[in-house]
């Protein structure tokens, strides 16, 4: 039983990373990001081109990829997402969904279909934790999970800049009003938002294996979480992630492992339905 | 006057184009686009119309195809026994979702429709018994019309015209009822719409419930004209671009998801030259679309139709 | 005498004209298969395959001095864009069109090339795919329902073990491997697997389908999975130190997949597949992936070597008959060949290989244990 809440904490911590990513995105600019899976996977790829072209230490690949988002990310930014900020909800989602095509397959044309990997932290190896075993990659992840969500929480919360975030994130007019350059929050929110997804793809990589494809499995666990947890919510992010982890691999344990999607997602349905505002989340306010 | 000669021009274009067509190719893309078409006037009633967002869509049409190709492979049933049948099984789909998503909006509404188009996906993936699994369903049996089987993709060019018609004048007809209007006030401004009377479950359940049985009779369409079904036709994939059939065309218009589907139909087959890069075209394209064209073609041309 | 010599002459210049005219015509052939999407990998083996087969007859002089045009169209993610493929590709009345590797494309596209008239030639395992009887369809692989066979039979002669679990990927090629050892067990063995556990192509986590199986108490593990997922069913199972025998389906060997495993992960584990190309001592198959290594920069895998075989064995029957589509359908009906991927004939369903061998993994090098073939009914 512990093996398995362990586990579904290590996958569930990539999907909290993801989830938090997104959310970062949603607060700032009200989009739908149905392309945060292949801005993970860009993460991935960067630092699988990284490791290669590099030869870096573990941490030192990471750093590298994170530097080289931190330039693309603005480009992207500049060129995709700040258009589509005043879009209606339907351009949005369109539009996210067009860039997450594009992207991946710029990734299919320039990386070639065949996954690819990172190597595991110290070369991998298991650790023993009260009777369970769990490989040192996921304890990594969760450990790196941990601290970005404690980097955000301090960011927000400590910093000029971060404050300023999360006052434009909450009431953009109310910012603007008091002198906030909420365009500029937004580019900085993508920014971290793009940080973040590099960070998840970094982690994912050894477990995941880094193609194409990547993407789209990991955005639709990150939108169960998102729902669960609370939508537009960071600590919701991080518990609505944990928890469809562990409940992945609960119900392939004890329900049906043929099944399990199913089940998922009609958690997820439920959810959305009877309790939309998840554990954490936002009042579902009328769009008046 | 002009516009008159122009609408009638188009019309006897498309009815003699399979005459003037040699290509089997071409046809065929023609036919599957006009399957898409009623699809896509299906998902504008409850989008363009009704304001609900739905990227789950390809499950009603994986429904409509599922349920006639099991009652003729495995019941002997004709198409036209098993088109009511599709039809009621899908709309009662539609339901199925819209009864729970009623208070929903924007993004939550969305992300239900993707869970709902998952679910259906796996069910139709693992319910062996019921739908043959992965492998899916094989050995369709062509439509019979007065006893002639319809194998060319001329001859199903014409069943597909004229089930496309019939879509077109049921949503020309509906624009002009108050169940037309009631949809179009739900979706402008909701909360106004419920304090003058309107009363927007029973609209937007019947917005559900339609757009999902017009995308059911396009699956009965499909699983006859190709064949063999298996679930991985139905994927989130189809759905989006059903959307944006709908959305390039123009959402609450009465051609524009006609044009959509055809555009979005024909457009990777003529990017097909350019090999893998045609994807990253067409999500390039889409991109361009939704940050200048987010009202469709139709708003370029600025001849909103909808209005009742 | 002058009149009838200037005649010969002009009928001699105007057949060495038309001559090289004829010539010049070039057989044309279509490859429809994935070459976008989830089984992009899948796609390239089989592209690179094939063209280095239609490039070498090329460089020699085409076949009769006939070089071949190669179609090459993308079957993309979903069966209907495979059949707007074929179709597309028809149009350039190809003599005979090799397929994809996914059984529901392939399955889509049958109805067509009945239509048509024209040699299949494709190589998915799925068993369904040769069992509607299309007359123009030929598999260049082995059957599911003969790897399983092969599987279940070492699991239970040669390893003794009666109490069988299963994991499998949850979609066609995963749960149709499922019912044929389901099916096998019962007919040959009245056994039943003791466990059954799906995991979804996309998982990264199989631990609580593993742990299952273990308390099951079963004794031997069957992996069906894909190139892309089985790697990380293998890494797990290591992990949690599941340490029955385990009989891993084709995919563990895709050169791809084995360079996301570690010797130690990969030592004493069982896999079953038609051949892996690095192992075969056949001179030919050495010469084959020497060229194909040059060519493409990358190891072949199994796929694509059968791939190859079906383009050569498609222009073996052109060199004698000639390039007409009904004289290849007869020809790879009746006819035996003799591939780089093994002998080639046909059973009565059109199914043309009818072997596949259990290899053991000694660190990171596999070892053939047993080469089993099942007889070809014609």
């Amino acid at each position: 039983m512990l093996q398995l809440v362990l586990s579904g904490t290590a996958m569930g911590a990539i999907y909290a990373l993801v989830a938090l990513g997104f959310v970062l995105l949603y607060n700032a600019t009200n989009l739908i990001n149905f392309a945060q899976g292949e801005i993970v996977a860009l993460g991935a790829y960067l630092c699988v081109f990284g490791a290669a072209a590099l030869g870096l230490p573990y941490f030192g690949t990471l750093a590298a990829a994170i530097g080289a988002m931190a330039v693309l990310a603005p480009l992207l930014f500049a060129l995709a997402y700040f258009p589509l900020r005043n879009r209606s909800l339907l351009a949005g989602v369109v539009g996210t969904i067009g860039i997450g095509i594009t992207l991946k397959n710029l990734f299919l044309v320039v990386a070639g279909p065949l996954p690819k990997t990172l190597p595991v932290f110290l070369g991998g190896g298991q650790v023993e934790l009260g009777g369970a075993s769990l490989p040192l990659q996921a304890v990594i992840v969760i450990a790196v999970a941990a601290l970005v969500f404690a980097a955000h929480f301090f960011f927000t919360h400590h910093t000029f800049t971060g404050i300023r975030l999360r006052a434009a994130a909450q009431d953009r007019e109310m910012a603007q009003l008091v002198g906030v350059r909420v365009n500029a929050m937004m580019g900085i929110a993508f920014v971290a938002s793009c940080v973040i997804a590099t960070v998840a793809g970094f982690l994912v990589a050894p477990i995941v294996f880094v193609s194409p494809e990547m993407g789209l499995p990991l955005m639709l666990k990150a939108f169960i979480a998102i729902v669960v947890g609370g939508f537009g919510s960071i600590p919701g992010a991080l518990a609505g992630g944990l928890f469809v982890g562990v409940l992945d691999t609960m119900t392939a344990a004890y329900v049906s492992s043929t099944y399990r999607d199913v089940f998922t997602f009609l958690v997820f349905i439920l959810v959305i339905t009877l309790r939309p505002t998840g554990f954490f989340g936002e009042r579902v306010s009328l769009r008046v | 006057m002009k516009r008159h000669a122009l609408g009638a021009a188009l019309i006897a274009a498309v009815i003699l184009l399979p005459a003037l067509v040699e290509s089997r190719y071409v046809l065929f893309v023609c036919d599957l686009a006009m399957i898409y078409a009623i699809v896509a006037l299906g998902l504008n009633l409850l989008m363009g119309y009704g304001g609900q967002i739905s990227v789950g869509h390809a499950a009603f049409f994986g429904i409509g195809a599922y349920t006639s190709a099991i009652l003729s492979v495995d019941f002997g049933w004709s198409f036209w026994t098993a088109l009511p049948a599709s039809l009621a099984l899908s709309a009662a789909f539609g339901l199925v979702l819209g009864l729970p998503t009623l208070r929903l909006r924007g993004h939550y509404l969305i992300l239900a429709t993707l869970g709902f188009g998952e679910i259906v996906r796996l069910v139709l993936q693992n319910w062996q018994q019921l739908t043959k699994g992965p492998t899916g369903i094989v050995g369709i049996p062509p439509v019979r019309l007065f006893g002639i089987a319809l194998q060319t993709e001329r001859q199903f060019y014409y069943l597909a015209l004229a089930f496309l018609a019939l879509a077109l004048v049921v949503t020309v007809r509906l624009a002009r009822t108050r169940m037309g209007r009631e949809l179009i006030s739900v979706r402008d401004h909701e909360l106004a719409a419920e304090l003058m009377g309107v009363d927007t479950v029973r609209v937007k359940l019947f917005a559900f419930s339609t757009s999902a049985a017009f995308a059911g009779i396009a699956g009965s369409l499909y699983a006859h004209m190709s064949g063999s079904i298996s679930p991985d036709v139905f994927t989130f994939e189809l759905s989006v671009a059903l959307l944006i059939m709908v959305m390039l065309g123009g959402p609450g218009t009465i051609l524009g998801p006609v044009f959509g589907a055809l555009v979005l139909t024909a457009l990777p087959e003529v990017l097909r030259d350019f090999k893998e890069l045609y994807l990253v075209f067409y999500g390039v394209g889409i991109l361009l679309l939704s940050i200048f064209l987010p009202r469709g073609l139709a708003g370029l041309l600025r001849r909103p139709l909808a209005s009742g | 005498m002058r009149t009838f010599l200037s005649g010969l002459a002009r009928l001699a210049a105007l057949l060495l004209v038309a001559l090289p005219a004829a010539a010049q015509q070039p057989i044309h052939m279509s490859l429809v298969v994935p070459t976008t999407g989830p089984f992009a990998v899948l796609g390239t083996s089989q592209h690179q395959g094939a063209l280095l087969a239609v490039e070498e007859i090329n460089a020699k002089g085409g076949i009769k001095g006939q070089k071949i045009d190669l179609a090459i169209e993308d079957s993309g993610a979903s069966p209907t864009v495979a059949v707007t493929a074929l179709r597309r590709t028809l149009s350039s009345h190809p003599t005979v069109v090799f397929g994809p590797i996914i059984g529901t494309q392939v399955l889509a596209m049958a109805p067509e090339i009945q239509k048509e008239g024209v040699p299949f030639l494709v190589i998915p395992g799925t068993l369904k795919v040769t069992q509607i009887g299309n007359p123009w369809l030929f598999r260049f692989q082995v059957t599911d329902m003969v790897a399983r066979r092969v599987v279940t039979k070492f699991s239970v002669e040669r390893l003794k073990k009666n109490k069988i679990g299963i994991i499998h990927v949850n979609d066609e090629y995963g749960i149709g491997g499922r019912d044929a050892t389901i099916d096998i067990l019962k007919k040959d063995y009245h056994l039943a697997p003791v466990a059954v556990e799906a995991y979804g192509a996309t998982d990264r986590d199989v631990s609580a389908q593993l742990l299952k199986i273990k308390n099951a108490g079963a004794d031997v593990l069957h992996v069906q999975g894909n190139s892309g997922d089985i790697a990380v069913v293998i890494k797990q199972i290591r992990q949690l130190k599941i340490d029955v025998p385990v009989i891993a389906s084709t995919g563990l060997v895709a050169p791809g997949t084995l360079k996301l495993l570690e010797p130690e992960e990969l030592d004493g584990i069982y896999v079953e597949t038609a051949g892996i190309p690095a192992l075969e001592t056949n001179p030919k198959v050495k010469e084959w992936m020497k060229a194909y290594e040059a060519r493409w920069q990358r190891t072949p895998d199994w796929f694509a070597m059968q791939d190859y075989d079906a383009v050569m064995t498609a222009a073996e029957i052109i060199g004698s008959k000639g390039a007409d589509r009904e004289a290849i359908r007869r020809g790879l009906r009746e006819q035996k060949f003799q591939g780089l991927a093994g002998e080639i004939v046909a059973d009565k369903e059109g199914n043309m290989y009818h072997t596949s061998r259990i290899f053991r993994f000694e660190g990171k090098t596999p070892k053939l244990l047993e080469a089993i073939s099942v007889q070809p009914q014609p």
